[in-house]
């Protein structure tokens, strides 16, 4: 039976199959480039913290032991984790079945298959360093502290950061957020001793500010768990030293905001593993489980899912639910719980993209809107991969041609008695119901921010209506990529991403003219031209997008269907 | 009930329908058979409009394939050969699911879905997650998740193929012409078990190359193959050509 694919696959192998138009594999490409900047933004603040932290262990000897101990397992375990990690999802995924059948032992296949996934580990560890290189060397000169730290924190983020997708390929969800959790424990951890270690938490984070402007990038690249670290970083480097304690409240409740969701979402549409792993769901519901007797195949619901699933039973209908169901591609009430937790990220994302955007305009030298709208821009593009086509629409699925090869899914929704219209109007309630509660549950923490009155209405507004804005044009737009053409392409998954690209950018751009008019800077005079040339860069990015995916089918005549074979 | 005029598809070079024509009659028990690379999928998948033909038109019960699809896709059921159910559902869940896009009132839903599961053997599956099954269970969910929905067109690609275990198989036989016989119900299926289309269906097409080669009753076939070979094996080697005995003859002899 085929494995539902993963957004790790999704993004880096599917995209590269031999079958795929050219085209298609260098925006592939794009994207992955995209997240390996990810990768070498985050750890270049990290490398720095922990380099600076460490020139305040005042022996050299136990300095250099430190060092020396550190850097070692970091670099091994990373390497042996990456190349693991790899391996595993690579039998997983795809190679297993194939190597299975062909001539060679155990042992020969695990070799060949970490040889292979090895290398490209290995390398992906070294550009990252090089980066952190230049970033210690112009920003402190040539500091062997500074540059081994660097150099540490580059393994260990880089580790962390492509185990965690590994993860989540491998097991479930709560793997995924118990790494989260740990993830950020242990950032907590090292930033307390950072601040322990320095003269005072100004002088950190006053020094770590370039560092800081350069990671948040790549942060916002991202939809896994460093997102919540950065956050913690964000948050104290915008907020400043006095602002702390809250930086700590808001992330931390932020993150557990979305840990709660994504709890709810992952006791309702499992059953077994819910009890096994979620015992808590069952103290939550008072410790009553209580399985309807006309439902028995729904889980043991926890309290607050059940509260979602009765919400969603009075917004929609039996029929209705069962359409939502076969969109969101899970039992309905885990389906749109699951979403609920996706949007969340994605409202970390855009109060991310509106806290960075000032500091990394200023450190590029462009106005604050125009830095905020092409991170957004770019970052959305990028969620697309990972976030868009894993765990969007199933005929988006097939066009990516993201199931496995030899064994490809017929896309049940063609062949199903549901209107455009229908399918599109249960879609947009749905998420429509799921961005308000969302918001809801966002804005108090948005609302605490230690900023003037103007900005949090922007950044409450920015938390509803960027996302919200996206699931109302989205479904338009998916109208237009999957109705009108339902003959799906090699090229179609990313004309579908290109259409989930503009639905989000163009809230995003929207949101930078919002802030904008409220910038504290005082620069909205200077600004109104950017925000222009950024809604024109998202009607640029997607027309383009399109006219390639219309150039490869007009030309090549090249359509799913000879794919699919007969 | 289904009329295929002319239909021709292809894909960039290859010709995979070449003038297609056929009627299906109400209430008729039709299977399509062929070698691998036939068209058989093609053409099922004409009818089911996931493809749309370079030439010629596809009617189902009056209404044009191409532009009143969603009215077809009301009284039509689907089965692909390649089916897809969401790991994370159960198979009842599953079930239920299809039973409610197509519209069934809750207790009729719940009858069939239990009466399905029963008869295939997946109660005691029937609340686990399907990403834990057998292929053959997994097969069987998708095979209940078409006959679930009450329809009174089924087209089905493959539905006997290899994997579900006897009692499944017998099980489907019966069901299929007994589908026919109780209601105002059509199945169109694709098979490679010439025994079973023989046994089975009213009318059977031959395709080959993208071409029908032969359509009709066994009787008809018999004519059309100009032979007077007593079954449909015989009858499918003369209308394509090829003496299996002689190929398999020299393959054995050239090891």
């Amino acid at each position: 039976m085929d494995r539902a694919p993963t957004s790790f696959s999704t993004l880096f192998i599917y995209p590269f199959e031999r079958d795929q138009h050219w085209v298609v594999r260098i925006l592939a490409g794009l994207g992955c480039l995209a997240f390996v900047a990810y990768v070498l933004g985050l750890p270049a603040s990290m490398g720095a913290a922990f380099g600076e932290g460490l020139r305040h262990v005042q022996s050299p000897a136990a300095q250099q032991r430190l060092l020396a101990v550190a850097c070692g397992v970091v670099w091994l375990g990373g390497f042996l984790v990456l190349s693991v990690g790899y391996a595993l999802v690579l039998f997983k995924d795809r190679a297993l079945p194939q190597l299975w059948t062909m001539p060679l032992s155990d042992r020969q296949v695990y070799v060949r298959q970490l040889r292979a996934v090895a290398t490209p580990a290995l390398l992906s560890l070294a550009p990252t360093a090089a980066l952190h290189i230049a970033f210690v060397v112009g920003y402190a000169g040539w500091d062997p502290h500074l540059l081994a730290g660097a150099l540490l924190l580059t393994a260990l983020q880089g580790m962390l950061n492509l185990l965690v997708p590994v993860a989540i390929s491998l097991f479930a969800l709560p793997v995924y957020f118990r790494l989260s959790l740990a993830l950020l424990m242990a950032t907590g951890a090292f930033f307390m001793w950072l601040l322990h270690y320095t003269s005072s938490p100004a002088e950190a984070l006053t020094r770590f500010d370039a560092y800081l402007n350069a990671a948040g990038v790549g942060e916002l690249l991202s939809a896994f768990p460093g997102t919540w670290t950065g956050h913690l970083f964000y948050t104290a480097f915008v907020a400043q030293e006095h602002w702390l304690p809250w930086a700590v409240a808001i992330t931390l409740g932020s993150l557990a905001l979305a840990a709660l969701v994504a709890f709810l979402g992952q006791a309702a549409y499992t059953k077994d593993r819910v009890l096994a792993q979620f015992e808590g769901a069952v103290v939550l519901s008072g410790g009553r489980r209580t399985t309807p007797p006309d439902q028995s195949d729904m889980p043991v619901l926890p309290l607050g899912a059940s509260l979602v699933d009765r919400l969603y039973e009075r917004l929609l209908n039996r029929r209705e639910r069962a359409i939502a169901s076969l969109l969101f591609r899970r039992d309905f009430t885990g389906g749109i719980a699951r979403r609920l937790r996706n949007v969340s990220l994605l409202a970390a994302t855009t109060w991310g993209v509106v806290l960075m955007a000032p500091r990394v305009s200023l450190l590029l030298g462009m106005p604050p809107a125009l830095g905020s709208g092409i991170v957004a821009i770019f970052a959305f593009y990028v969620y697309l991969g990972a976030w868009g086509l894993w765990l969007g629409d199933p005929r988006a699925r097939t066009a990516s041609g993201s199931s496995a090869r030899g064994s490809r899914q017929e896309p049940l929704i063609e062949v199903v008695p549901v209107s455009p219209k229908e399918y599109h109007w249960v879609y947009v309630r749905a998420c429509a119901f799921a961005i308000v509660l969302t918001g809801l549950l966002f804005l108090p923490a948005v609302m605490s921010l230690p900023v003037p009155p103007s900005f949090h209405l922007a950044l409450a507004l920015g938390s509803f209506v960027a996302p919200l804005g996206a699931a109302v044009v989205l479904p338009v737009l998916r109208s237009l990529a999957c109705m009108r053409h339902p003959h799906r392409s090699p090229g179609g998954a990313f004309r579908v991403c290109a259409y989930w690209a503009v639905g989000l950018a163009a809230p995003q751009a929207g949101l930078g003219g919002l802030i904008v008019a409220v910038d504290p800077v005082g620069r909205r005079g200077d600004l109104v031209l950017p925000v222009v040339l950024l809604a024109a860069f998202a009607v640029v990015c997607t027309v383009v997008l399109y006219a390639l995916w219309r150039i490869i089918v007009a030309r090549h005549n090249y359509d799913v269907e000879c794919e699919m074979g007969r | 009930m289904i009329g295929v005029e002319h239909v021709s598809k292809g894909f960039g070079d290859t010709v995979a329908l070449d003038d297609v024509s056929l009627t299906v009659k109400r209430g008729e028990l039709f299977g399509v058979v062929g070698p691998n690379g036939a068209g058989k999928t093609t053409l099922l998948r004409c009818l089911v409009g996931l493809l749309q033909p370079r030439a010629g038109s596809v009617r189902i019960d009056g209404l044009d394939r191409r532009t009143q699809d969603l009215k077809i896709k009301r009284f039509s059921a689907f089965l692909p050969s390649n089916p897809h159910v969401y790991p994370n559902f159960t198979a009842r869940r599953w079930l239920r699911m299809m039973a409610d896009i197509y519209g069934l009132p809750e207790e009729t839903r719940d009858q069939r879905v239990d009466r399905l599961l029963r008869m295939f053997d997946l109660a005691e599956v029937a609340d686990k997650r399907v990403a834990f099954y057998s292929t053959g269970q997994y097969q069987k969910t998708t095979l209940c998740g078409v006959l679930v929905t009450g329809v009174r067109l089924y087209i089905l690609d493959e539905p006997f193929s290899g994997n579900i275990d006897p009692s499944a198989y017998a099980v489907l036989k019966e069901v299929l012409p007994g589908l026919v016989r109780e209601g105002d119900v059509t199945i169109v299926f694709a098979t490679q078990i010439l025994e079973l289309a023989e046994q089975l269906c009213h009318r059977i097409a031959i395709v080959n190359h993208g071409k029908r080669i032969g359509v009709g009753t066994l009787e008809d076939l018999r004519r059309q193959a100009d032979a007077s070979a007593p079954s449909l094996s015989e009858i499918y080697a003369n209308l394509v050509g090829r003496d299996f005995t002689e190929v398999a003859r020299e393959f054995v002899e050239g090891s």
